[in-house]
């Protein structure tokens, strides 16, 4: 949907040209202002089909890596478990927001409405899009016969609703956005790598004995399992059909009367939002607020407990959140205020948690008495149950997301922290030691699950329960990359211009590079080696914030970005 | 606060917003930085903050090259953008006291000190307001009672005379500038008022496509420019007509 009137665009385009070349001292203006390819409107997702190749061509290219079978499918996982997790960030942060500019104008409300759907709506095709070009290239590889080459687009088309379906239910669950850089940079990874066997040793191992189970990630893995099923005889991978329909079934409605709860048409919401964006309501619109004005001064007693009360109190909803705030030093309380205006539920979140992990190992528990045929439709039930309850429980996600509160000074935003006197190393700290608590809290019951899985599996507990030990240290240790990252999504670090910019980048790219390895690693390593690996995890972890915020205090980059709309 | 700029730059893609500034402030000086739009005085006040990065040159803060770990350094310095970066869901009594812990500077009478500030600048009735409900006007006067007291070494304030705030909260925001300066406090604010300029600061900087075109005191620029009855229009009128 497009606000602006194209004709009228050009037309005035043409004007504007014609005039400026006919005076001197405005085409000399004009070359001053002009854009470059780096101040030029520039949307990323113009490329985005390019990059729907990736995946299409990583699993072409290790075809011939012996590992090809079991990688297909779970590449696929993988890949759309970013699609997924990115989808979630694009709609929480842009379909559900929209550019505050349009308030100020005679937009009709409705219009909003349609706006805020036909955004929604232009994100459809990108799931379809990249499982198209993967099962093009199964499809090409296998040697399809015409039943086959007919079932690519259903699939991709199935494909796409499961993963929106993901999206939508995602968009309750508290997700780090950071994730999705490791995501893509796990596909790199096995480029890169996959012919190097002792760097890829455990990975290797894990995705060719475990690629069933990983291949139940995300609906990506369902549908190219699907397709090479398909290309043999049935089996119960059609089952998966019912999956994504009705994951999409349960969310849509819910995720439209948000969305349109939010953008509601109605007068007073938009009033409201007005007010909660701070815009400058004239005097004629202001609410009347004759009593409050006429409150007589306040007493030296009054003032002084008014200005107590005013102090940050421990009034935190969840025992988790006092156990915390009860132990953070002043300076740190401090410090949180600026990032986060409470703390986050944890407590509702570890509870969470526990209720999925529950109903998934009831899953389980159950399977043999359910029939048959439906098994891996349950299996699958329980695996999407477990990792949603390990979003709410394990401290992957902060729940800091203050930190990306900013303002929108003409065009650019400033994150808050920009102005006042902080270092976001204090940031970081706060965060590990709330990450550290998180972790400790669901490890008894990580320690639990990964037992009783065992005990279902007919497997040696021993395994599962040191996965459990190992998924609850590795996301603890992860905490201070992660809030780094954070940081990094209000800087202009990526739109710093040469060495500066590449620098900060490249760092990045390096310390998630190396944090993919390491966490993978240790996560399947045995136990000896598992030992090494995870304190060379958080050390990797503690130097890439380390060195990012370092690079932030000496002027690398700084808290003012292009305001996106 | 002695402030320095050396051969400060910074770029927006391919603009220079400031091209090799250096400029030298010293304690005690209300300074006015003036230019056309898209001058750099915006940038200027940012770097000086630290909320900007400059491509190149260094800002030195008492002869120290500023850093943003440096948190003692950063306290001595307030900058006040046109828009404050406030908490938009706590009161106005909340902001402050952030603020003032912000800075180190929770005395004793600071609520005594508050409360005649948030008098001065009509602030009482909205006291225990979220901020997020006030007009642009009393977000400005939040921010401005804020700096008021935290009472830094450098004062940084963008447009503060274009923020919406009523003529009582802008003669008392002279007021306490003035008072500031005699105290030793070094003041910086940008301002497109000329008139303002002329009456209200001790040192005028003019800035034009990221350089410093004029940086003295009002009566030596009167004396250099052709009309000494509006020397920073004829002035103005010159830049334009250098860039046109």
């Amino acid at each position: 949907m497009k606000l602006h009137d194209p004709a009228f665009v050009r037309a005035t385009q043409r004007l504007v040209k014609a005039e400026c070349r006919a005076q001197p001292a405005l085409r000399r203006a004009v070359r001053r202002n002009r854009t470059s390819w780096r101040t030029r409107a520039f949307s990323v997702w113009s490329i985005r089909w390019l990059w729907g190749l990736l995946p299409a061509a990583l699993i072409g290219i290790t075809q011939d890596s012996g590992w090809a079978v079991a990688t297909a499918p779970v590449l696929a996982a993988w890949w759309f478990l970013e699609v997924i997790i990115l989808g979630r960030g694009v709609v929480v942060n842009h379909a559900l927001d929209l550019p505050p500019a349009l308030l100020t104008l005679p937009f009709a409300p409705d219009a909003f409405a349609r706006l805020a759907r036909a955004r929604v709506l232009s994100l459809l095709w990108r799931p379809f899009w990249d499982g198209l070009a993967i099962l093009v290239v199964l499809a090409a590889t296998h040697q399809a016969g015409p039943a086959g080459w007919l079932a690519v687009p259903l699939l991709a088309a199935l494909n796409a609703a499961a993963v929106w379906g993901a999206v939508l239910l995602l968009t309750r669950c508290p997700v780090p956005q950071a994730l999705t850089l490791f995501m893509y940079l796990l596909p790199f990874a096995v480029l890169i790598f996959h012919k190097t066997g002792w760097l890829m040793h455990w990975l290797r191992e894990t995705l060719t004995t475990q690629a069933t189970w990983l291949t139940l990630l995300s609906p990506g893995g369902w549908t190219t399992a699907l397709f090479l099923a398909g290309l043999g005889p049935l089996s119960a991978w059609w089952w998966l059909a019912l999956v994504p329909l009705l994951a999409l079934a349960a969310c849509a409605p819910q995720f439209l009367r948000t969305m349109m709860r939010q953008i509601a048409p109605e007068r007073h919401l938009l009033e409201e939002w007005l007010g909660a964006e701070a815009f400058e309501p004239t005097d004629a619109e202001a609410p009347p607020e004759a009593p409050e004005a006429a409150a007589p001064e306040p007493s030296a007693a009054e003032w002084r407990d008014a200005w107590a009360a005013a102090r940050l109190d421990d009034n935190e909803s969840g025992w988790m959140e006092q156990f915390f705030f009860r132990r953070l030093q002043p300076r740190e309380r401090l410090v949180l205020e600026c990032i986060a205006n409470r703390l986050p539920p944890w407590t509702r979140w570890t509870w969470r948690s526990l209720q999925l992990l529950t109903v998934a190992l009831l899953i389980m528990l159950l399977l043999p008495l359910l029939p048959a045929g439906l098994h891996m439709l349950f299996i699958i039930a329980a695996v999407v149950l477990a990792v949603l309850g390990l979003c709410f429980g394990l401290p992957l996600a902060s729940g800091f997301d203050e930190l990306a509160s900013r303002v929108v000074l003409y065009g650019m935003s400033l994150a808050r922290p920009a102005v006042y006197p902080l270092n976001p190393w204090e940031f970081v700290r706060l965060t590990r030691k709330a990450a550290a608590l998180r972790a400790l809290v669901m490890l008894p019951a990580l320690l639990l699950v990964g037992g009783l899985v065992a005990l279902l599996l007919h497997k040696p507990p021993a395994a599962l329960v040191l996965l459990g030990l190992k998924l609850s240290l590795i996301s603890a240790a992860a905490a201070p990359f992660l809030c780094a990252m954070a940081l990094s999504a209000v800087t202009n670090d990526s739109q710093t211009p040469g060495l500066r910019g590449l620098r900060a980048v490249g760092l990045i790219i390096f310390f998630a590079l190396l944090l993919v390895g390491l966490g993978l690693s240790a996560l399947f390593a045995p136990v000896v080696w598992s030992a090494l690996l995870l304190p060379a995890f958080a050390l990797a972890a503690h130097l890439g914030a380390y060195l990012y915020v370092r690079s932030y205090n000496r002027g690398g980059f700084d808290f003012l970005q292009r305001a996106r709309q | 606060m002695e402030v320095e700029l050396r051969e400060v730059s910074r770029r927006y893609g391919r603009i220079r917003a400031l091209d090799a500034v250096s400029l030298k402030l010293g304690a005690g000086e209300l300074v006015a930085v003036l230019g056309l739009n898209g001058a750099g005085k915006t940038t200027l006040l940012r770097c000086l903050a630290g909320v900007l990065a400059p491509d190149r040159g260094a800002v030195l803060l008492n002869g120290k090259e500023f850093r943003r770990d440096d948190l003692a350094l950063r306290r001595q310095l307030f900058f006040l953008p046109d828009f404050p970066l406030l908490f938009w869901d706590r009161s106005i009594i909340h902001n402050l006291s952030i603020v003032l812990r912000l800075h180190e500077q929770e005395t004793a009478d600071a609520p005594q000190r508050a409360l005649a500030l948030l008098r001065e600048l009509d602030l009482l009735p909205l006291a225990n307001r979220p901020v997020g409900s006030l007009s642009r006007g009393q977000l400005y006067k939040t921010a401005l009672a804020a700096l008021c007291l935290v009472d830094p070494e450098l004062w940084l304030l963008d447009e503060p005379l274009a923020s919406g705030i009523d003529p009582l909260a802008v003669s008392f925001f002279k007021q306490v500038v003035r008072a500031a300066v005699a105290r030793g406090r070094t003041v910086l604010y940008s301002t497109q008022l000329l008139d303002v300029a002329e009456r209200f600061a001790d040192r005028i900087i003019v800035l034009h496509e990221g350089r410093v075109r004029a940086d003295d005191r009002l009566d030596a620029l009167r004396a250099e420019a052709g009309d000494p009855a509006n020397p920073l229009e004829e002035l103005f009128r010159k830049l334009r007509g250098t860039s046109a």
